[in-house]
């Protein structure tokens, strides 16, 4: 990468501010502070977008724990053998290098809305001005009855990417010749919605050229599912006889495992499995209950400019958000972003705000050369972000027309990847 | 782990192996036997016989076919019924396109070679030959707009590489604007129509959409377009690398509206285009184009 004078200016600012003042975060100065907590798809964008449109007249830090940041979106076709875990791998250097956001490894474990602080595990205090909180997703305590999180390497949950998708990966490469695999999916609303269902088609894909007669198990309680008419289509196709999915009706919302035992309860009838994805009932990540912006399980926001219903100076973007209609993607999480980033900036340096514009699209990978996608776009309303136009792909679709799906996904990977990580 | 990859790792080399023979191949064939120009000709060729006195259609050696042909001139050389220095323009530029026949063919029969046939290239997009593999800043070039009218063929026959970075094209240059000049007269004898209608992917240039001039001459808010950029990024890369999503950057304006107005109408069919231009009004689309148009590297 090479530095250009504005990049140089961006560094050479953070330096001085770290020499004026030790803390992580020199309150001295008269710029106003922007503290971006989680580093995906939302708060990476919002904190690109901000340093990146501001230039240098709002001060971004970003906390985010990782020093790589793996994708969900993709984590899928890793299992499936199309990606390498590199791949789905990000690093935080051009936010700090190219855009001047000072980047902060560490956990977010406290926020004081009154004296505006967030307090960091390793001790250090940060101030804003305004908060922006995109800690994507927690597991609900309980809601598969015997699993915990001690439980997560005997049955891994693979739903926050990076070692759980490669320990998941490897578990299924070891995977005695015929064996079951069972997916515990998980009931709305979630991350992702077809995420469960490409990952077991990419699963059947792993399956169908190392382990043929290997099985695959769904207990779902939900009674249907994203994508669904395309997904069973794909699988009859591609995997016919491999793949079976438990609804409500059959059972499929009543589970218990025994991770010792590598048993899954399936409504009374015990199931030995031989490798086991449970993947629970969700809730926002830990931090936003903690700095009291959540209602039950989500934080609720204004559709307008993604701020929090408890604190106009609290925003939360992506999965942790309760935000109406969009689904919970990293897409949706990015595009949400803008529109909180343009409300951030105009609100703190008087920039133009433009109207919120929201959409998204998920593209799915059923088989080789198989894509699938869904799409639509939002506005916002005075109630929520609500649905304003949409489609999906159909079933019976050429070849050709799938190929181009997927290499359109690839593209849109591409194109994400440096709309967040620069 | 082995006997998964073991289906994709001889294909890829099976894949590279073949690329390279053909490679070799084309450009030995091209380079140890001429084709004679003769058996390039055919009906297009009917213009010759138009607008060329003998000597011309002698040293193209087919007149037969030609004259059997008619065919309405193309535009801008429609004098030369009536005058010889066109004619001997085109005879000029067919000895000046041996230099170019190693690589491409025109004609009936020609063939994607090293280069793209090069039948109907005067007024088509760029890389708009079915089945040959572009160069990513051709393909980048097609995607903004380019047409090779006179004007842009001549710059870029000039100095290929300088003229657009990134072209396969190891050509240093033709040397001379007369020498030049005359490629492009040549070239012409082999486009049924002067612009817009060559054997490949032409309606990428056709005007998609009849906008109103009230529509183009929408002067774009720069600001509010890098706002609505976000939403295209996502998927479009703002620095206009393109894997498997075109570059929408540096487009000319006119041609990002008129492209953006046959999605949002449906001429153009792509679920996500359709929908995202759906919303976008007239002023938001000027303002995009402002904005793409005047991005930096």
């Amino acid at each position: 990468m090479s530095l250009n004078r504005r990049s140089f200016l961006a560094s050479s600012a953070g330096a001085t501010a770290t020499l004026a003042a030790p803390a992580v975060w020199g309150a001295s100065h008269g710029r106003p502070r922007v503290v971006v907590i989680g580093g995906g798809a939302g708060g990476a964008t919002a904190a690109r977008y901000v340093a990146k449109d501001s230039d240098g007249a709002i001060d971004v830090a970003l906390v985010e724990p990782t020093r790589t940041y793996y994708t969900c979106f993709f984590s899928n076709l890793y299992l499936g053998g199309f990606k390498e875990v590199s791949d789905i791998g990000h690093s935080y250097g051009t936010l700090a290098s190219a855009h001047g956001v000072n980047v902060v490894h560490d956990w977010a474990v406290g926020v004081d809305r009154s004296a505006k602080t967030v307090t960091l595990a390793g001790g250090a205090t940060l101030d804003y001005d305004k908060l922006i909180l995109s800690p994507g997703i927690d597991f609900v305590d309980g809601s598969v009855p015997g699993w915990d999180v001690s439980a997560q390497n005997k049955m891994p949950h693979a739903y926050k990417a990076g070692s759980q998708t490669e320990l998941l990966k490897a578990q299924l490469m070891g995977m005695k010749e015929g064996g079951l695999f069972i997916m515990v999916a998980p009931p709305n609303p979630y991350r992702c919605p077809p995420g469960p269902y490409e990952r077991v088609s990419m699963v059947a894909h792993l399956l169908k050229n190392n382990n043929p007669t290997a099985k695959i198990l769904i207990a779902d309680p939900k009674e249907k599912f994203s994508k669904q008419a395309l997904f069973e289509e794909g699988w009859e196709k591609h995997y016919g006889g491999m793949i079976s999915r438990l609804g409500p009706d059959f059972g499929g919302g009543n589970i218990s495992v025994d991770p010792e035992a590598m048993t899954v309860d399936i409504d009374g009838q015990v199931e030995s499995a031989d490798v086991v994805n449970v993947i629970p009932a969700m809730k926002a990540g830990r931090i936003a209950e903690v700095a009291g912006v959540t209602d039950g399980n989500w934080a609720p926001v204004n559709a307008v400019d993604m701020s929090s219903k408890a604190d106009p100076d609290v925003h939360v973007l992506g999965d942790a958000s309760q935000q109406g209609d969009m689904p919970k993607s990293g897409f949706s999480a990015n595009s949400q972003a803008k529109v909180c980033a343009n409300a951030v900036r105009g609100a703190l340096t008087g920039s133009r705000v433009f109207p919120a514009r929201f959409s998204n699209t998920c593209w799915s990978l059923i088989a080789s050369n198989d894509g699938v996608k869904v799409g639509a776009t939002y506005e916002a309303t005075p109630e929520k972000i609500a649905k304003v136009d949409g489609f999906i792909s159909q079933t019976g679709e050429d070849a050709a027309l799938r190929k181009a799906t997927y290499e359109e996904s690839e593209g849109w990977y591409a194109g994400i990847a440096a709309d967040i990580f620069g | 782990m082995l006997r998964f990859f073991g289906v994709f790792i001889p294909s890829i080399g099976a894949v590279a192996v073949v690329l390279l023979s053909a490679y070799v191949f084309a450009n030995r064939l091209v380079e140890k036997a001429p084709e004679p120009a003769a058996a390039y000709m055919s009906g297009p060729t009917a213009v010759q016989q138009e607008v060329a006195p003998k000597e011309v259609t002698e040293s193209i050696g087919d007149a037969d076919v030609a004259a059997n042909e008619a065919a309405e001139p193309p535009s801008g050389i429609e004098e030369a019924t009536t005058t010889s220095p066109v004619s001997e323009r085109v005879a000029a530029g067919e000895k000046a396109f041996r230099k170019c026949r190693a690589c491409h063919q025109v004609g009936e029969d020609a063939k994607n070679r090293a280069g793209p046939t090069l039948n109907g290239v005067v007024g088509r997009v760029a890389a708009s030959v079915d089945g040959f593999n572009y160069s990513k800043a051709m393909k980048a070039a097609g995607m903004r707009g380019l047409i090779w009218n006179d004007e842009e063929l001549a710059g870029y026959l000039a100095k290929p590489r300088v003229y657009l970075r990134g072209t396969k094209m190891s050509f240093a240059g033709l040397k001379s604007e007369d020498e030049i000049a005359a490629t492009i007269a040549y070239l012409k004898t082999f486009s049924e129509s002067p612009v817009g209608a060559g054997d490949g992917d032409a309606s990428a240039a056709a005007p998609e959409v009849a906008l109103d001039s009230s529509v183009l001459d929408i002067e774009g808010d720069p600001e509010y377009g890098e706002y609505l950029s976000s939403e295209c990024t996502t998927c479009h890369q703002a620095d206009g690398d393109d894997e498997g999503i075109p570059s929408i950057v540096r487009w000319a304006e006119d041609r990002f509206v008129t492209v953006m107005h046959a999605y949002k109408l449906g001429v153009r069919e792509h679920p996500v285009m359709n929908m995202v231009a759906g919303r976008l009004g007239n002023e938001e689309i000027a303002a995009l184009a402002a904005y793409f148009a005047a991005l930096e590297d």
